[in-house]
């Protein structure tokens, strides 16, 4: 996309009238452009004014000190250390999704030893153990067709920590694999999106999202992937994942 | 500002202050219901203190910023919701006169947002109205109101125009230039 072709689709994008695929276009060439990020900058002043000049309605009294508690509890459960932890799992899970694939992962913390190799196999449970000693609790969801008549399967593996960053590992198999990009969301039950992001091809063939992130995941019930139109083509429900 | 990016909470309350009742005005008008509007209040100024560090004062005001990642969270919601109850729309050309409010810059920013709106057609508010308040894309709202795709593109994209440089402040409406880069 060059400057013209953003700068087109620019007001689309502030106002929130594009499609994902569009959006996703746009913010990529902003990503490297900094006259169109001006632009853009220009244009959300703008529109930015209209909610400004609405007619003022009051929150409630106590809002106010409910943010900053929660705010508060956010600093201190999420501390600025356990590097070693984080620098662990990202280094070990680049290796293992590469390696494996998100969903060897799957197979591998169930110890089906025989479909995966057995260093792999150790990687995950290295992972695993360190991810547990600190605390974090496991959540699962097997993903399936969001359409009777298309194929494919998935999983999805959530780690949520009160003193390291949560984790997110999506892996999906698309045999119908004809409209990327691929979004991914992990929702809550009121549909605010906890994890958002764009799930990438491995050298298996398969696709995978991963990230680590601050926000309290255990509070997410569904997953769904999307193709570029928007719409889902696999869907999840999470539960804790116990005794696996 | 700085002390929002060190990770200060007592920044967070002097932030809510200034910029909490429009946060949750633009929720309350976007989702509908009170409800909607505390957790989205809620969600925005976390976001704004995990994210303080990425702000850049160079690009914009920080005004801007906090609508802009309230707007857009607003716009997930909605989106994820289509189909549930229709929001409490305020259609922009009928805001009455804001109240007096201390805050000088802020009723400097409602005036030139009063009178910018002012110079925009009834069609370009009522577009802007259904991109903006609603999360409609412009596909959906060419089809609701069966007018042309390009139509609709061209009349948001003057009135983002207009916004952006009003008459009334002296300024003309620019088109978009620039070529491959």
């Amino acid at each position: 996309m060059n400057c013209a072709e953003a700068r087109d689709l620019l007001p689309d994008r502030v106002v929130g009238a594009l499609s994902l695929m569009d959006e996703r276009r746009v913010d990529r060439h902003l990503a490297r452009c900094t006259k169109c990020r001006g632009e853009q900058a220009a244009l959300e002043e703008a529109i930015a004014a209209i909610g400004l000049a609405l007619p003022p309605v009051d929150p409630p009294p106590n809002l106010g000190p409910r943010i900053a508690a929660r705010v508060a509890a956010a600093s201190a459960g999420k501390p600025a250390s356990s590097v070693r932890v984080r620098t662990l799992a990202a280094a070990t899970m680049a290796a293992v999704l590469v390696a494996v694939g998100a969903l060897g992962w799957a197979v591998a913390e169930r110890g089906q030893v025989d479909l995966v190799r057995r260093e792999q196999v150790q990687n995950v449970r290295q992972l695993t153990r360190a991810l547990e000693a600190v605390g974090a609790r496991p959540y699962r969801a097997d993903l399936l067709p969001a359409r009777q008549e298309k194929k494919g399967f998935g999983s999805v593996a959530i780690y949520s920590a009160t003193r390291v960053n949560d984790f997110i590992l999506v892996g999906v198999v698309l045999p119908d694999d004809n409209a990327p990009p691929y979004t991914v969301k992990a929702m809550d039950p009121k549909g605010r999106v906890l994890s958002r992001g764009t799930l990438s091809k491995t050298n298996n063939g398969d696709w995978v999202f991963y990230e680590s992130t601050q926000v309290n995941l255990s509070r997410a019930i569904s997953v769904s992937v999307m193709d570029r139109s928007g719409r889902a083509v696999m869907v999840g429900s999470i539960r804790p994942a116990m005794g696996e | 500002m700085r002390q929002l990016v060190a990770g200060d909470e007592g920044a967070i309350r002097t932030l809510y202050a200034r910029f909490g009742r429009s946060v949750y005005t633009l929720g309350f008008r976007m989702l509908g219901t009170a409800e909607a509007a505390e957790e989205l209040t809620q969600d925005v100024f976390l976001s704004a203190w995990r994210k303080g560090i990425h702000f850049d004062a160079a690009r914009g005001r920080l005004s801007t910023w906090l609508m802009t990642i309230a707007h857009n969270l607003a716009v997930d919601r909605l989106r994820h919701e289509r189909g549930g109850g229709r929001p409490i729309l305020i259609l922009v050309d009928q805001l009455p006169e804001p109240p007096p409010v201390d805050d000088d810059d802020m009723v400097v920013e409602r005036d030139r947002a009063r009178r910018a709106l002012a110079e925009l057609s009834p069609a370009e508010r009522h577009l802007l109205s259904q991109a903006y308040f609603y999360g409609w894309t412009a596909r959906e709202i060419a089809e609701t109101d069966g007018i042309p795709l390009g139509t609709v593109k061209t009349r948001l994209r003057t009135a983002l125009l207009k916004l952006r440089n009003p008459r009334s402040a002296g300024g003309r409406a620019q088109t978009p230039g620039g070529g491959a880069e």
